[in-house]
């Protein structure tokens, strides 16, 4: 007999033993080791899911505030370029004033020069003239400049027209004014007797007559009353004298000045 | 010359009698037990992992692959049992190569048990996973005449898993046998690697021929 029951029972018995045994030691473990395994990557590509999609985001927002970040800095820059032309334009506009105000002080100072240079030169000249007129004049004639100019004024006195005169007279008998008589320098006794006689002889007798001395007049003589003056002076000459030499230094710095070209 | 190694007895205790095909058992037992308990101390969960968790690795997914394409779906749940009988059966074919074995499935007591095992373990699985009812109307299936056509199949089956693995076990013993007292050098060992070869395709059709078995208790109809 090839079957021996006790035998068949006993590999039965010994095969459940083994499935147990193998169970137990072999299929259990590394199955259970295949799992976490498993789970292991899974959970690893899960996080390395999260990462990127987290990564991604983060890209995301940078590129939004790159973005945002760019047009801010445009917005920055035209803005400052326009600050930049706005006070350009406002410096420009304060020099220009500056420069049209340094120019405007600069042609007062020079109109101020011109006018004391001017001055100065008048003065000068009428110095400088009136000793020469003085020296030519005595060397020519032996009599003083001022007596001269007493008989150009007497002269003058005695050329009076007929209505300035009576105008003067008018006013000295209505109004009592005095009757002054100036000169650039004190005149001698002779002098003063002979235009006393001379008024007294143009216009009544009993005129209240004072005599003055005025250096402006230069050398001259001259009568004032009531407002009105006859008389002879250099000072007129010589105002006269400046007003062509401000007509000359008008030319000189009107061709020599930049602002007229 | 014996035909089984159920006759050759250590001890006779009557009817309890402990032969060869026991004591080998127990020795591939133990074998199998001690090599997966060896395998499987130092398991880790890490990529880098020892060459014998990877060998045991391979060989339980392979194990569950074959399961799966034969039909079953949850494989895990058969393996315990489709697996070791592969593995033990493979383990006693591989043992012919140690001189004075003798393979316990060149017993027709083991494959006799091997195949009652199986024939319990198909209706256990299909009751478990369809229920009494629903798996006792797979006999009666499509109509009450298959009934004993069904009841003869499932024993003509268990039967001819028994005799194929044990004839096949057996024969290349006693062809091994025969050969060395004829030709004693070379064409014995050649017939040994033979031996190997189709002791492992045994293995493999006794197990996937069991799955099949078991893949048509639990298919639900």
């Amino acid at each position: 007999m090839l079957i021996d029951w006790f035998t068949v029972i006993a590999q039965a018995v010994n095969f459940l033993i083994l499935v147990w045994l193998m169970k137990k030691f072999l299929y259990g473990p590394v199955i259970e080791a295949i799992d976490k395994r498993e789970q292991r990557i899974a959970r690893q590509i899960r996080d390395a899911e999260e990462e990127k999609a987290k990564a991604l985001q983060e890209r995301e927002d940078f590129e939004a505030k790159n973005k945002d970040l760019e047009s801010r800095r445009a917005a920055m820059i035209a803005a400052m370029e326009e600050e930049i032309a706005e006070r350009r334009s406002k410096t420009v506009t304060e020099i220009r004033e500056e420069s049209e105000s340094i120019r405007q002080r600069w042609r007062q100072s020079l109109e101020e020069e011109k006018e004391a240079l001017a001055e100065s030169f008048t003065s000068r000249a009428g110095q400088e003239a009136l000793a020469t007129a003085r020296q030519i004049i005595s060397d020519l004639s032996g009599a003083t400049l001022h007596e001269l100019v007493v008989a150009v004024f007497l002269d003058n006195l005695h050329k009076l027209d007929a209505v300035a005169r009576g105008e003067i007279m008018s006013r000295i008998s209505h109004n009592g004014d005095p009757v002054e008589v100036r000169s650039a320098m004190p005149l001698s006794e002779p002098d003063r007797q002979k235009i006393l006689q001379a008024l007294e002889d143009v216009f009544n007798e009993g005129l209240s007559v004072t005599f003055e001395v005025d250096e402006s007049l230069v050398c001259g003589l001259e009568v004032r009353s009531g407002g009105r003056r006859i008389g002879w002076n250099v000072d007129d000459y010589l105002h006269s004298l400046r007003q062509r030499v401000d007509q000359w230094m008008a030319h000189e710095t009107g061709s020599g000045n930049p602002d007229t070209k | 010359m014996n035909l089984s190694p159920d006759q050759i007895v250590f001890h006779d205790f009557g009817f309890v009698k402990l032969n060869a095909t026991i004591v080998f058992t127990w020795a591939i037992m133990a074998t199998l037990v001690i090599l997966a308990r060896m395998a499987t101390r130092n398991l880790t969960s890490e990529h880098r992992r020892s060459r014998w968790q990877n060998l045991m690795e391979i060989l339980v997914t392979g194990i569950l692959g074959q399961i799966r394409e034969v039909g079953l779906k949850q494989p895990r749940q058969y393996l315990p049992f489709l697996g070791t009988l592969f593995l033990f059966i493979a383990a006693s074919s591989l043992g012919t190569i140690l001189p004075g074995y003798h393979a316990p499935t060149g017993s027709l007591s083991t494959t006799a048990a091997l195949a009652l095992c199986v024939l319990v373990a198909v209706p256990f699985y299909g009751i478990s996973r369809q229920g009494l009812a629903e798996y006792l109307k797979g006999y009666v299936r499509p109509s009450i005449v298959m009934l004993p056509f069904n009841i003869i199949s499932e024993a003509s089956r268990t039967l001819a898993l028994s005799v194929r693995l044990f004839g096949n076990m057996m024969s290349g013993a006693m062809i091994i046998g025969i050969l060395i007292t004829i030709t004693p050098f070379l064409f014995p060992i050649v017939m040994t690697l033979l031996g190997l070869l189709t002791g492992m395709v045994q293995a493999y059709i006794f197990t996937v021929l069991a799955t099949v078995y078991i893949a048509a208790a639990v298919r639900s109809t």
